[in-house]
């Protein structure tokens, strides 16, 4: 049994109009659901960013004579770092949150640390002669300090040497990866915090990336 | 602290950690008990002003960080061409420290709390 849309007359199941108001006996069309204008967060892809931040700092880090601008606080890790989160940046803009950006910097730093110890194999036997020289200056620093023996001291000849063994490739790995991770994440932070200023100046959608809670890769 | 502690107990590992990141040139460092610091004066004074900072509980804020490193970049042009002050160094060495500190305090607390959300996953 149907009922009238107007009048709530009760209709029968071929009637096409009611027979009390004349109304049509047709359902009304329910207008359709308009699409949610709520665009859910866009889920951060980390690994192409990281391992384009993880190649340029890598890479940088280990060439010789460029790898000085290290010096200047760590200057291509934290640059590594800073160019994961513009990438990331890119896809999800002004909605980066600093764990994004910290996650993102470590990850770029696990990739530099990779490039940079298997550029390091074809740099130290290219530089075989300097790194010779590196070996006796350390070994010349170590005579002056004479409490400090053991296997660490050891561990720290052979990777300042010219040799190339498991033992050498890793603990320059290990190294690396301390380093890296750390210092990249530092810059990655640091990248959210500059790039979200310029976002919103420049307009862009979304509020602060504070605001935002945390997304799982 | 570690790097206050070495020259004083003679941590050679800690002078070597810092080594990988820092040029340690004796002329450009500080010196305590005659020994130099196992940082540059620029590295040093970032590091003193991060401590501060988070012991401080300063405010992030953008725009002295953008401002702090400029400073830093300027200060580093005008060291090689033109005047290299160690005051100036860790002037702007402490600045980009401090300013930069709180950023990375929230930075590894959110990092910490991604690890604790997907553990909870």
């Amino acid at each position: 049994m149907n009922q009238c849309n107007q009048c709530s007359q009760t209709l029968a199941d071929n009637a096409n109009f009611c027979s009390n108001c004349g109304a049509s006996a047709t359902p009304p069309e329910t207008p359709p659901a308009r699409p949610s204008t709520a665009i859910p967060p866009q889920e951060l892809d980390f690994f192409p960013p990281a391992i384009a931040g993880g190649f340029f700092l890598g890479l940088l880090s280990s060439l010789p004579l460029i790898q000085a601008g290290n010096c200047l606080c760590c200057m291509w890790v934290l640059g590594g770092g800073g160019i994961t989160t513009w990438l990331l940046d890119k896809q999800r803009p002004n909605r980066l949150t600093y764990g994004d950006g910290a996650f993102g910097g470590v990850l770029s730093g696990l990739f530099g640390a990779v490039v940079a110890t298997l550029v390091s194999i074809p740099v130290r036997l290219l530089t075989a002669r300097f790194f010779g020289s590196q070996e006796e200056a350390i070994e010349e620093a170590f005579r002056e300090m004479p409490g400090f023996e053991g296997p660490l001291r050891d561990l720290i000849l052979r990777v300042a040497s010219p040799e190339i063994s498991a033992v050498t490739v890793a603990a320059t790995f290990i190294m690396n990866l301390l380093i890296f991770a750390l210092f990249a994440m530092v810059g990655g932070i640091l990248a959210v915090a500059i790039l979200q200023k310029r976002n919103e100046r420049m307009g862009k959608l979304g509020g602060p990336g504070e605001s935002v809670p945390p997304q799982l890769p | 602290m570690a790097i206050l502690a070495a020259p004083l107990a003679g941590l050679s590992p800690i002078y070597l950690f810092f080594s990988i990141i820092c040029h340690q040139d004796p002329s450009r460092s500080w010196f305590i008990a005659g020994e130099a610091l196992p940082v540059c004066i620029r590295c040093a004074s970032i590091y003193l002003g991060f401590l501060a900072s988070l012991a401080a509980g300063l405010a992030p804020s953008s725009r002295w960080l953008k401002a702090s490193m400029l400073i830093l970049i300027a200060e580093f042009v005008v060291a090689w061409l033109l005047v290299d002050s160690p005051i100036a160094r860790s002037l702007s060495g402490l600045l980009l420290g401090a300013t930069a500190a709180p950023f990375v305090s929230q930075g590894i607390v959110e990092l910490l709390g991604r690890g604790k959300l997907r553990e909870s996953v």
